[in-house]
């Protein structure tokens, strides 16, 4: 079985500006990944061209095994793009059957409305509606072939917190039967965390980091010490503890980024500190991304200054 | 098939529920036409026909030339600049469909746009001609209107949402006055009778009037009307499709 998508040695140039460098990947199909990275990493070039609105000007892309641009791609492609205006004076419904029509094999438009929550606006005009029930829509409209591989570029801009969270929901019910592929970007990392298989970190059109998420922050060697500061616990005292690389306060629960996290627990039980609740982590996928950014940037400066 | 018809009653849906419709498709040339018949008399004489006959071919022209340029431009402007025709490129809709189901909704239209022109004139000013002339005239407009979709369909690929509006409503009045719409050109200067025979506008308004005052239509209408039709169209079709390279997903 062929790639859901594979990448292969893509370099895209602007004049001299290497928006994406020598970027090369896999997707298995049946996985989630995030491509994730700071803003003009190069998420979006190299989206575009996955999705072949835009030729590499090295390297190449396949998508289930096609070309980009070939119709049996695009029939099973669903995409979410991050901007789009839809067209004016078309009804939600038409708007449906119209993206159903260009399918061998669509779904149902109940099954897509009720899908992304929008049965009720149906009958209403597309323009008109809100920010977050237009990216509501336009993920029904993405669906509308019931496609094998999903690319999703910020799916969730523009939702509230509720309608975020049914959206996850909904996504992850369509993508968990193993059958579908899902590419996607997001600001959220704490969404990328919660459904993705796999992250693609990107920095300055490279790949910094690529692997699962316990893989990424692993490699990012983030290790924290957290707990909650009693009474007599004086900041003093944190401060002086062994290996402490910094601490963070939030009220009284405290977290310490440290290399050795079994020192720092000793010694807090061992100086009797006013502290309980411990737990020792990783951290998040956000302290992960932040510390291989900055990482990147430190190998950056010092290739500059040689 | 199916899918083309589907976008095919999208696209007459869009502009018939549009503000621009109502304006530059009906309210414009009706009412202009009830204005200057009545200013100058429905029995005078222009190019050897009634004005009341004559000025509506005017209009009729008139407001074809509104909704091919104005809806069209604006709209495909928008389309292409905002993230839909990229969005379009990404499922398996034929390259064709986009521009082919536009030039055909604006036959149905331009059609709705002449009918009611034609009940105008019939019914408030009392126009007459054989069935014949009536639908001979009909016809040759509807069909002459692709023209200007066409050049709707390219002016919308000049720039963004502003600047289609201002090209397509300065070419709407320009390509208007110079092919006599306005004024008729048998009482403007010779240069403007020599400049309205390159116009699409005059060169279709003339293949009616010659109907309606039982000449022969000259073949130069036809040929200037079909070279414009077939060029217009192509390359409007050409700019639709042809693989374009975006620079940004959105």
């Amino acid at each position: 079985m062929s790639a859901a998508i594979s990448v292969e040695h893509v370099t895209k140039r602007f004049g001299a500006v290497h928006a994406v460098d020598d970027v090369s990947f896999e997707v298995e199909p049946g996985t989630i990944v995030a491509l994730l990275g700071p803003n003009g990493a190069g998420k979006t070039t190299l989206i575009s061209m996955i999705l072949g609105l835009s030729e590499p000007t090295q390297g190449f892309v396949r998508i289930l095994g096609h070309r980009p641009r070939d119709r049996a791609a695009r029939e099973r492609l669903g995409v979410m793009l991050q901007h789009v205006t839809l067209p004016q004076s078309v009804k939600v419904k038409e708007l449906l059957a119209w993206f159903r029509s260009f399918y061998p094999h669509p779904l149902p438009a109940e099954h897509l409305l009720q899908m992304a929550g929008i049965e009720h606006l149906a009958d209403r005009e597309a323009v008109k509606l809100s920010g977050g029930e237009q990216r509501r829509l336009q993920f029904a409209l993405a669906m509308a072939g019931d496609p094998s591989l999903l690319l999703l570029d910020e799916p969730t801009t523009g939702m509230d917190v509720e309608s975020r969270r049914a959206f996850w929901d909904s996504l992850r019910s369509f993508v968990r039967d193993g059958r579908r592929t899902l590419l996607l970007t997001t600001h959220h990392l704490e969404e990328a965390e919660s459904i993705a298989d796999r992250v693609i970190l990107l920095k300055g059109g490279r790949v910094i980091a690529d692997g699962s998420l316990a893989e990424i922050k692993r490699q990012a060697g983030n290790r924290y010490v957290s707990f909650i500061a009693g009474p007599r616990c004086t900041n003093d005292e944190i401060e002086q503890l062994p290996h402490v690389k910094r601490v963070r306060f939030s009220g009284r629960h405290v977290r310490i980024e440290t290399d050795h996290p079994d020192d720092v627990l000793r010694a807090i039980i061992l100086r009797d500190l006013d502290a309980s609740s411990f737990e020792v982590s990783q951290g998040a996928l956000e302290d992960a991304f932040v510390a291989l950014t900055e990482l990147e940037d430190r190998v950056e400066d010092r290739g500059a200054l040689r | 098939m199916k899918a083309w018809l589907l976008e095919w009653r999208i696209e007459v849906l869009r502009n018939v529920r549009n503000r621009r419709f109502l304006i530059f498709t009906i309210l414009f040339p009706v009412g202009f036409y009830l204005l200057y018949v009545n200013l100058y008399g429905q029995h005078a004489q222009m190019g050897g026909i009634d004005w009341s006959k004559y000025f509506l071919i005017s209009m009729s022209v008139f407001g074809v030339v509104g909704t091919g340029l104005n809806g069209t431009a604006v709209r495909v402007a928008i389309e292409r600049t905002q993230g839909w025709t990229s969005w379009m490129l990404t499922t398996p809709r034929p390259a064709a469909q986009a521009v082919t189901t536009k030039l055909a909704a604006n036959v149905v239209v331009s059609a709705m746009g002449i009918a009611v022109m034609f009940l105008v004139g019939a019914l408030v000013e009392h126009v007459q001609m054989p069935v014949g002339a009536w639908l001979a005239c009909g016809l040759a407009t509807v069909f002459g209107a692709l023209v200007f979709t066409a050049l709707g369909i390219l002016i919308g690929h000049f720039g963004g949402r502003e600047a289609a509006q201002i090209l397509a409503s300065i070419v709407y009045f320009l390509v208007s006055i110079a092919g006599g719409l306005w004024i008729p050109v048998q009482i403007l200067p010779p240069f403007f009778q020599h400049l309205a025979l390159w116009m699409p506008t005059y060169r279709l308004a003339d293949i009616a009037w010659s109907v309606i005052g039982q000449r022969a239509v000259p073949w130069s209408d036809f040929a200037v009307m079909a070279a414009y039709l077939v060029g217009l169209v192509l390359v409007s079709a050409w700019v639709s499709t042809r693989p374009r390279e975006v620079r940004s997903v959105a």
